[in-house]
């Protein structure tokens, strides 16, 4: 292990700050040769360091270019892009425009986004592909107000007849630009608009200020500090509030550095490369690394597996009486830490490329058994709890005040308070303007005296920490941190005859399945289209039905977000009845008893994503 | 077919003044109730099923509707709409197969809750369901259903929740 880093702390305040583009642009007088994004250039196949004096010349092209475009403050301009310097310059270009930025997921699915676009009206949109584009224009009436689309990638071949709206950035980008002066803006103007899904319907759109997105990040960092020397890993999509506020304007109020990951895929060797001190992260990634650990913990065999509980029971120990939970660990326990860090801790947390000193989790529920491995082996790992309605969050663990089973306390600033039938509810300076568009909504939001209904249900002890108990709101949360109505998916799912009964699951799992009762007669006919025998059995588990049968989900979820997709089906001939016990006599579908039934296929549909017992 | 108990057909009044009849179903009532179910918003009928369904099939229609007024008793509210009588709500039990227990289960159409029905409709069921020997009513709502649930409380019945199955809460009444 390395020399700890030092930790200047040079944070800048919202108040200095006053809008998004206010604190980039106070950010690259502040510190401008310091290291503010670095990014993998595959043409060379190395790293290229971007420093904020780069930054501000970089924004200053984009804001030039843009402010060709003619748009008016307020007007909206959309973002299809994966994390990269070009976001954030996009982004810094239009809110120093006082454009209103509205991001998209690059994994949703065409439908939605000609949705979004169309519901906010934007003007202008920018993607990484023309092929992104491609998709889109056949939906085209459906957002009639948009007026440029711009291509950050050129291709190859030749580009297919794209009409006048669509340019490349490379040609449309100014060469050379004048510094992009301060202007005065109003912190309390939107900024963002960013999509969510409901439990029902169509997303919304979140309307947040500079305001709510600027407190919240300096809330964050008054409990848990970030510093210039620090270099986060940046992987979660910027369109995620979680990211967008903690992955990228924190580090700019502390002067950090934010590296952007290549993949998911690539991410263990990311991680080396990179080495970052900061991980902001899902369940979803903590899942995987720990996954990755079982599965090379099985193959090695009963030593290193009695080694690894040693290590991770003794680690445990230490953490509790860290916390000041337990009192120190006995004699042995002592003495034998510092061999079993080196043989085992040490070795983890070098994968991780061995300079972590923060690892956070948010978005969606974490076993608290992969918290207390993690923590066991000295890695700091925080969970916190948050909403995009509240630019995102509302309570986090401290590293002196951590218990995995909480999420923590108010962030500084945050009210909290439980209401009617225990749900959470929340006030203060980062919490939303409202729903664009949509008033009604916006007023249901929120209770008489203006407390945010976040639809969880909570405790909060008398240290203040809380504790979420379930919701309010028939929704699976995925481990991603996506949420889903599995009501409105079903329902999609059964409008076809094949599909006679559906029950889809995902609660904490990293993907939708979903367990289908076909219809018997809609089935010898789809058998026959394959040139299958529909009475044999082995014909429902053949890959070429189940990728059929996922192809039709598909096309059923069409409308919905990306992360809606079914990605894993167990078939079944065998309807769900009351003489089976599925169906209680007043015919209520028993779900329990069916993921109770079906535990073992559902866990095969989950195959390489098993959690902790 | 069983006979028609039409000495439990009862004509009340709801807490705003509309006239009500609560009376047992019948097979001739299988249109309305069909229609009942497809006019249920998807939250209320998800509630009631569990599952999704856009309307009964015809055997779960059937099922719904013939009934022996003993083992499976039903009782629907009505009110009259433009001289056409429809259905605002159900009621019904069906025997279980531990001895002496029926499950029940209510619903209420979106724009009717709050005004009363339910309740009428639970006294007309536990009424029946005692008058032929059952000795317990249970039930299952998801636990997300807090309307349903402070209802059953009020009814007194008792909550359980099985461990394992955090979505489901199970109720019970001694009759």
């Amino acid at each position: 292990m390395d020399t700890p880093l030092p930790h200047t702390l040079d944070v800048i305040t919202s108040a200095e700050a006053g809008t998004l583009h206010g604190l980039f642009l106070r950010r690259c007088e502040r510190t401008p040769d310091g290291e503010a994004y670095r990014q993998h250039d595959p043409a060379s196949g190395t790293w290229k360091s971007h420093r904020w004096r780069e930054m501000s010349a970089q924004v200053a092209r984009w804001h030039a270019s843009l402010d060709r475009e003619g748009l008016a403050p307020g007007e909206r301009v959309a973002v299809l892009l994966g994390n990269s310097v070009e976001w954030v310059c996009f982004d810094q270009a239009a809110q120093s425009l006082g454009l209103v930025v509205v991001p998209f997921y690059t994994t949703d699915n065409p439908e939605n986004i000609a949705y979004i676009l169309g519901d906010c009206g934007a003007r202008l949109l920018l993607v990484g592909e023309v092929g992104q584009w491609q998709v889109l224009t056949p939906l085209r009436a459906r957002f009639p107000q948009l007026s440029r689309v711009l291509c950050l990638g050129r291709p190859a071949n030749a580009p297919f007849d794209h009409g006048a709206e669509l340019r490349f950035a490379a040609d449309w980008l100014l060469e050379e630009a004048a510094p992009v002066s301060m202007r005065a803006a109003d912190p309390n103007a939107l900024a963002t608009i960013v999509y969510t899904s409901g439990t029902t319907g169509r997303p919304k759109g979140v309307m947040l200020s500079h305001r709510n997105i600027l407190v919240n990040a300096e809330a964050v960092t008054r409990i848990v500090p970030a510093y210039r020397e620090d270099v986060f890993l940046s992987f979660l999509p910027l369109s995620h509030s979680f990211e967008r506020t903690t992955g990228y304007y924190l580090p700019v109020m502390a002067g950090s550095c934010v590296a952007y990951a290549r993949s998911i895929q690539d991410l263990p060797e990311d991680l080396l490369a990179v080495r970052p001190t900061v991980l902001v992260s899902v369940p979803r990634i903590y899942e995987r690394v720990y996954a990755r650990l079982q599965k090379q913990l099985a193959d090695k065999g009963p030593p290193a597996r009695a080694l690894f509980k040693w290590a991770v029971n003794v680690g445990w120990r230490r953490f509790e009486a860290m916390q000041r939970r337990a009192g120190e660990p006995g004699i042995g326990a002592r003495l034998a830490w510092p061999l079993l860090r080196r043989l085992v801790a040490d070795k983890i947390l070098l994968r991780l490329g061995g300079r972590l000193r923060l690892a956070v989790s948010g978005g969606a529920p974490l076993h608290p058994g992969i918290s207390h491995c993690f923590l066991a082996l000295g890695l700091p790992l925080l969970q916190g709890y948050g909403l995009t309605e509240a630019a995102p969050v509302v309570a986090a663990n401290r590293e002196q005040d951590n218990l995995p089973e909480s999420v923590g306390a108010a962030l500084p600033g945050v009210e909290l308070k439980i209401g009617e039938k225990d749900e959470l509810l929340v006030r203060g300076p980062n919490v939303m303007l409202g729903y664009w568009g949509r008033p009604e909504e916006s007023g249901k939001a929120f209770d008489a005296e203006g407390w945010l209904r976040t639809g969880d249900q909570a405790r909060i002890d008398d240290r203040g920490r809380v504790y979420i108990l379930g919701r309010l709101k028939e929704i699976l949360v995925m481990s991603t941190g996506e949420k889903v109505a599995p009501n409105d998916i079903e329902m999609a799912i059964t409008q076809d005859p094949l599909f006679e009964q559906a029950m889809v699951v995902g609660e904490g799992k990293p993907y939708i399945a979903a367990l289908l009762v076909l219809n018997a007669a809609a089935w010898r006919e789809f058998a026959a289209g394959l040139a299958l025998d529909p009475d044999a059995p082995a014909s429902l588990a053949q890959h070429s039905v189940h990728r059929r049968v996922l192809e039709k989900l598909h096309e059923l979820l069409r409308s919905f977000p990306g992360h809606a997709k079914v990605r894993a089906v167990r078939l079944s001939l065998e309807p769900w009845t009351i003489d089976n016990g599925l169906i209680t006599p007043t015919l209520k579908l028993k779900r329990s008893e069916i993921e109770l039934r079906f535990a073992t296929a559902i866990s095969d549909l989950y195959a390489g994503h098993a959690l902790p017992a | 077919m069983a006979d028609y108990p039409s000495q439990l057909v009862k004509h009340r009044v709801l807490f705003d003044g509309t006239e009500v009849t609560i009376r047992p179903i019948c097979c001739e009532d299988s249109g309305m109730e069909q229609e009942f179910v497809r006019h249920l918003s998807a939250d209320s009928r998800y509630y009631r099923f569990m599952g999704t369904l856009l309307e009964l099939p015809q055997k779960k229609l059937q099922y719904f509707t013939e009934i022996d007024y003993d083992r499976h008793m039903a009782f629907v509210a009505t009110v009259m709409q433009e001289g056409k009588e429809v259905e605002i709500g159900v009621a019904r039990y069906v025997a279980t197969e531990r001895p002496g227990a029926c499950e029940f289960a209510i619903t209420v159409d979106d724009a009717w809750q709050g005004t009363g029905v339910a309740g009428l409709l639970m006294i007309a069921l536990q009424e029946a369901a005692r008058l032929r020997g059952f000795k317990t009513m249970q039930g299952m709502v998801l636990a997300t259903n807090h309307k349903m649930l402070k209802f059953a409380r009020q009814l007194g019945f008792t909550m359980r929740r099985e461990p394992g199955e955090g979505d489901t809460v199970h109720v019970e009444l001694q009759l």
